[in-house]
């Protein structure tokens, strides 16, 4: 890591920096810019889930290498790999994962690409429940403080500081009554579908909240009720299949050791079982404890109105996935446009641009309205994607950029045959990054890019934009410029997913 | 994967690259849809980014490939998409006749046409969902009036009932050959960001 990276490519003006979001971590001084406007620091910690309760960041560990080396194709992740496992009490994590590719002049080889997937908080108590301090700084602005009930509010930590909650319940994570208000408050929350994972859900985390399993539909089973166990695992031992029981397992073994382990990071690129995939991802985007935190917020901003985003939202929600059987009826339809619209307004600068409507889409798929909700925030959050939706989409535009140094090294090549023929990455990778891979998708082969995404974090997405243009490699430097681009657009409904994630894993990204 | 298009690289005598503008949910794509493939469909996905259709058309014994760009209609997407009004010759101008509000960004489109695109590009102001005249909110007096106003070209049109869409692209496609093909002294040099066909570059006679 010869290299002084600097992920800000030729686009200088509109830093558009969400102030608002503006994190610092007291205890290290790292200030983590969760807008991401162009800064360096929003390219580190691109996604920082972790039980804050636990005082627990996700950790790769050490001993499992990184998904190259479990796929033994390169060696020199290690490098990369052991950075990240022993930055745990150091200082300069930031940097040394938020550092991309190289140079501020547009025209250096990239020699150093330093995979940060998860993030690894140098101190992951501070930045973990720091994370939702946006979230609740937002509400406070929002909520009257005399309406306000345990049971509506947002259940913040006693760790938050005092200044932060002036409207928000301060709750004691033992303390009985916060478990009465969150059973109470899930079971009453009206927006949520019947699904069993509502009061679940809220049972993750703490052990301490196990009590909420009273409301739980499963609570007279006579199976062990090993769920709160692993933080509301949404099925049954007895009812779970072989994939399904081992997924019970790597959560629970990541719950105890906090570690993304060698089995998880292998089994998540086989594919998650389809009953718990929704499950999964908001365990791992931080969804299921945002939720936890903000009990009641998704409904408060439903019921605020935002006439400019409402229109615009309108106008794509039937043309999202319109072919689709789940999205072409009403319900959901309703559900989606409730999500996109309460996210507008919960995060005004961003609001809502076009292609926030597939991923939130595919989402809905997999799990009910406010988890969703919540798993999409995680995306923009705890992911660090929200610019990729700003004003002049300067995240998109740095993507767009890095891919097409990427392809110029990588790929050099199809690089120069692209240059030829006048096909650049903004018209064919501008959809692929926006829509996390799901639009001209099948969504089949999108859930299982966002398995892995949800595990990796935004800078497989470049992975994954370089693996499918080196699968296709051979056959795309035979074509002309219209054909070029329709190949590229329609691809993504046969790409094998299997060969793009291996193919993903294989490049030589890290030194 | 089957090689898509193979008839597309066609012979032709030029080609000829228009771009569509205009609100999100206004028909360009419909529009797009209806010129290429003759076909509607009201469940039309969100344009992301920036696409393109192929056609081409016979003017006056010539083959013209018209190479048409479709852009995503949010504001924020020009951000991404003017580098593509540089290489256009003409422009589409696409407001909905039902949405008042689309109809007023049109000086905002014009004006980005104006910083981003060839002094000397054609354009044409378009009004569409004609069909729809129960919900139609923008008198085609005021369509004129704005279009001559900028000296531009105006048509009503329905994507969905195929009205006067293949008579906006022709007769915008034929403005274009006269300014460029038929009169070649004053065509200025086009500069095109990244769509230099190499398809039958020796077949090209001029406009690109």
């Amino acid at each position: 890591m010869d290299t002084k990276i600097d992920y800000q490519p030729t686009i200088q003006e509109d830093k558009v920096v969400d102030i608002k979001y503006n994190i610092s971590s007291s205890d290290d001084g790292n200030v983590i810019n969760m807008s991401g406007g162009g800064g360096g620091g929003d390219v580190g910690n691109s996604c920082c889930i972790s039980e804050d309760n636990h005082q627990k960041g996700i950790i790769r560990n050490s001993s499992s290498g990184t998904i190259n080396n479990i796929l033994g194709t390169d060696d020199n992740n290690n490098n990369n790999n052991n950075n990240n496992s022993n930055n745990k009490n150091s200082n300069n994590n930031d940097t040394t994962n938020s550092t991309i590719t190289n140079s501020t002049s547009t025209n250096l080889p990239i020699k150093t690409y330093i995979e940060s997937p998860k993030s690894i908080s140098s101190d992951s108590s501070s930045v973990s429940s720091s994370l939702y301090e946006p979230i609740v700084k937002e509400i406070n602005e929002f909520i009257n403080p005399p309406s306000i009930t345990s049971s509506q509010t947002i259940i913040n930590n006693q760790e938050e500081k005092d200044i932060e909650n002036k409207t928000i319940v301060n709750n004691n994570n033992n303390n009985n009554s916060l478990n009465d208000s969150i059973s109470s408050s899930s079971s009453s929350n009206s927006s949520s579908n019947s699904n069993n994972e509502e009061s679940n859900t809220i049972t993750k985390i703490s052990p301490t909240i196990r009590a909420v399993t009273r409301s739980s539909p499963f609570y007279n089973s006579k199976a062990p009720d090993i769920r709160s166990e692993v933080n509301g695992f949404p099925l049954k031992l007895n009812h779970m299949k072989t994939k399904e029981y081992i997924w019970l397992q790597l959560i629970q073994n990541y719950t105890h050791d906090n570690i993304i382990n060698n089995e998880i990071l292998k089994s998540i690129r086989i594919g998650l079982p389809k009953r718990i995939r929704g499950y999964i991802w908001r365990f791992f985007s931080g969804a299921i404890e945002l939720e936890r935190k903000n009990i009641g917020v998704y409904q408060h901003f439903l019921g605020k109105h935002s006439e400019e985003y409402e229109y615009k939202i309108s106008k794509d929600i039937s043309r999202t996935f319109p072919n689709n059987p789940y999205f072409n009826n009403e319900q959901g339809q309703n559900s989606l446009f409730r999500i996109l619209k309460a996210y507008s307004i919960m995060d005004p600068e961003i609001g809502y641009t076009q292609g926030m409507s597939f991923i939130a889409a595919v989402l809905l798929s997999e799990m009910d309205e406010t988890e969703s909700f919540w798993t999409f925030t995680s995306i923009m959050k705890n992911y660090k994607l929200s610019t990729l939706f700003c004003h002049d989409l300067s995240l998109l535009r740095q993507y767009l950029y890095v891919i097409d140094r990427l392809i110029e090294t990588l790929l050099p090549k199809l690089f120069s045959h692209f240059k030829e023929i006048g096909v650049t990455p903004v018209l064919f990778a501008s959809e692929w990054i926006s829509t996390l891979f799901t639009y001209n998708f099948d969504l089949p082969i999108s859930k299982r890019l966002l398995d892995v995404f949800f595990i990796e974090g935004r800078f497989y997405l470049h992975r994954m934009s370089l693996a499918i243009l080196k699968i296709y490699e051979k056959q795309l430097i035979e074509f002309e410029f219209e054909d070029a681009v329709e190949f590229l657009k329609k691809l993504g409904t046969q790409i094998d997913p299997d060969l793009l994630l291996k193919t993903s894993d294989s490049l030589p990204l890290t030194m | 994967m089957t090689s898509p298009a193979t008839n597309k690289s066609a012979a032709y005598d030029y080609l000829i690259k228009l771009l569509l503008i205009g609100d999100s949910g206004v028909g360009k794509s419909c529009l797009l849809l209806r010129f290429s493939e003759d076909s509607f469909t009201p469940s039309f996905i969100t344009t992301i980014g920036i696409d393109f259709k192929i056609r081409t058309i016979e003017l006056e014994g010539k083959r013209i490939k018209l190479q048409i760009w479709d852009t995503a209609g949010q504001e924020r997407f020009r951000t991404i998409t003017t580098a593509y009004y540089r290489g256009a010759m003409g422009i589409l101008l696409v407001y909905d006749v039902t949405d008042e509000k689309s109809f007023g960004n049109i000086r905002n489109w014009i004006r980005n046409i104006e910083q981003h695109a060839t002094d000397s590009v054609n354009k044409m102001l378009i009004g569409n969902k004609c069909d729809m005249a129960e919900k139609k909110v923008v008198d085609s007096s005021r369509g004129k009036s704005l279009a001559d106003e900028y000296g531009i070209k105006f048509l009503e049109t329905s994507a969905k009932n195929s009205i006067n869409v293949e008579e906006a692209f022709i007769s915008l496609a034929k403005d274009i050959k006269k300014r460029m093909i038929d009169t070649p002294n004053e065509q200025p040099q086009v500069v095109q960001p990244g769509t230099n066909l190499g398809a039958n570059n020796n077949k090209k006679k001029a406009c690109c």
